[in-house]
């Protein structure tokens, strides 16, 4: 996939996100802050402890790899860049999950199963949320729509790419829809009465609607038009 | 010849063993720690160690290690490198925690 840099593109690819996960939420970054000497000692200890035994392991045939698929650059020429560069990634990220979770679990709390519990609760929500669309009547419109749309792009077969952009048409219109039924919701119960700075809200949150609608309908004009001419003609 | 297995005892099996002893009431405390640090390395651990070794990154010899095979991977990976693996990452981290605590 990565051809010279498959080795050190694989260690970013399952690294990284994780560490961002780990590192960006302002909750467990103060933490970690606290704990930045041991996960930097750890991080650096592990990588020098890796870069001097994973070369025995080459050199007597534990393991091999492939010359195309690594960077074949060796630092000081015992060890590829590649190895240095996977037992950092490896160290600071589970240096940081221990530091979190060992300052969670003397706390009596499960950090993994409460950011699960907190995942699967933020998805029941955004389900539950759903039911908007049922209780609006511009919703039920743009959704009776969207059916519409997938029916005529099954039965006129459109190719992957006029998949994508009927997908994000959808996905646009309705996203806008339901955020702006929200909207009306919140400033209705806000306020009984006019208000012109509601009023102005609640506009500019319908054309929210209004402008990904447009939109929308250009795609279906530009996909379909040519396509319901000939079945027509 | 075991070489795979024989390295994995000295380097992974036998600094495991030492440090393990040292923190070994912190092994005890963190249970939750240590079983989700497993819990990742045989799921995320097995699907790159999986891809990279589908894709040609690295490969292991058979010659060179115990013959037993799972999913394309040597059995010593899954009960040597991920099991002792994960201890390392964590009686590092461990040991040198109580040791900085200490100074």
């Amino acid at each position: 996939m990565f051809d010279h840099l498959s080795y050190i593109g694989y260690t970013l690819l399952f690294c990284v996100p994780p560490l961002l996960l780990i590192w960006l939420r302002r909750e467990f970054f103060e933490i970690l802050v606290g704990n930045l000497r041991t996960i930097f000692l750890s991080t650096i200890i592990l990588t020098i402890y890796g870069s001097l035994i994973w070369p025995i392991a080459l050199k007597y045939g534990a393991w091999a790899y492939s010359s195309e698929k690594i960077s074949n650059v060796k630092l000081m020429g015992l060890v590829f860049i590649d190895d240095v560069i996977w037992w950092i990634f490896i160290g600071l990220i589970f240096s940081s999950f221990i530091s979190l979770s060992t300052y969670y679990e003397d706390r009596g709390v499960d950090i993994v199963w409460r950011e699960i519990r907190g995942l699967l609760a933020s998805f029941r929500n955004a389900l539950r949320g759903l039911r908007i669309i049922t209780l609006e009547r511009n919703s039920t419109i743009h959704v009776a729509i969207a059916v519409f749309v997938l029916l005529e792009g099954v039965l006129f077969r459109i190719s992957k790419m006029e998949w994508l952009f009927v997908m994000v048409a959808i996905g646009a219109v309705l996203g806008f829809e339901i955020l702006n039924s929200a909207v009306e919701r919140l400033a209705a119960k806000y306020s009984a009465q006019q208000d012109a700075e509601i009023g102005l809200i609640k506009d500019a949150a319908a054309a929210g609607v209004l402008v990904a609608s447009a939109a929308a309908a250009v795609i279906g004009f530009v996909i379909f038009m040519s396509r319901i001419l000939r079945f027509l003609l | 010849m075991y070489v795979y297995l024989i390295y994995l005892l000295i380097f992974f099996a036998i600094p495991v063993g030492i440090l393990g002893w040292l923190v070994r009431k912190d092994l005890i405390r963190y249970k939750r720690t240590i079983l989700w640090c497993l819990a990742f390395i045989y799921t995320m651990g097995w699907v790159w160690d999986w891809l990279s070794v589908k894709t040609g990154v690295w490969r292991y010899d058979s010659a060179e290690t115990v013959g037993l095979w799972l999913d394309g991977l040597p059995v010593e990976e899954f009960v040597g490198f991920y099991l002792l693996g994960a201890f390392l990452l964590i009686t590092v981290f461990l040991a040198i925690r109580r040791k900085l605590k200490h100074v």
